[in-house]
């Protein structure tokens, strides 16, 4: 993944949403503030969730986290209920 | 796992400022199975999906300017894709792009897990794509 990513000035954001029988089963966005960018995304049928960091100017990823651990699932769902409240607000 | 400009994408965007070359603004959005690395060499989804599912390329069902930094500063473009494939498809690419086929890629990522699509299964996907000081 080094230096995957490296655009200089580059800002592309991406939103999605899976529905099955109308309710949301897996969510999340790619992001860019600052150098760096924010990946997650959550599963709610399998509670698996994929966490990454990653430096926009050298393409390092500097956390790669997809798991079921609890604890991370929990705080992805608040990150990206927080994202889509600020996105509201915007 | 990022979603990225393309190097492709930054030159039709020069062209669509000044008109030359005769460029074609982006509108479509499509999904894809394969994956890639996403940098700024990217031209094409590794695997698009173009068989009959529900989940082919489309013209987007919202293309629109919206407010990052700067009002009005930022592409928008919004679709919801709704699965009519019997069996799982399993999506794991999107991408921007400028024809129903083909076409000069914009932007592209990989989703950080593939997602499982079932028939009737929706998927929205919303990208923005800000013009801004590097």
């Amino acid at each position: 993944m080094s230096g995957a990513v490296n655009q200089e000035g580059q800002f592309a954001r991406m939103d999605f949403s899976q529905k099955r029988n109308g309710k949301i089963i897996t969510e999340g966005f790619q992001d860019i503030i600052g150098d760096i960018i924010y990946v997650y995304q959550v599963n709610y049928l399998t509670k698996e969730v994929s966490n990454y960091h990653i430096d926009n100017r050298t393409g390092t990823m500097s956390e790669v986290k997809t798991s079921k651990n609890w604890f991370k699932f929990t705080w992805a769902k608040l990150k990206i209920k927080a994202y889509k409240l600020m996105q509201e607000v915007n | 796992m990022a979603a990225v400009v393309t190097g492709k994408g930054f030159i039709e965007t020069a062209k669509l400022l000044t008109g030359v070359g005769s460029p074609v603004a982006f509108s479509y959005l499509a999904l894809g199975t394969g994956s890639q690395t996403e940098d700024t060499t990217v031209t094409a989804l590794a695997t698009e999906i173009t068989e009959a599912s529900g989940l082919s390329r489309v013209s987007a069902a919202t293309v629109t300017t919206a407010s990052s930094a700067t009002a009005g500063d930022t592409a928008k473009f919004s679709h919801t894709w709704t699965s009519t494939k019997g069996s799982t498809v399993s999506v794991k690419e999107c991408g921007v792009f400028n024809s129903s086929t083909s076409g000069v890629c914009l932007a592209y990522a990989t989703f950080a897990t593939a997602i499982p699509m079932e028939s009737a299964d929706t998927l929205s996907v919303t990208w923005s794509v800000q013009c801004k000081a590097g």
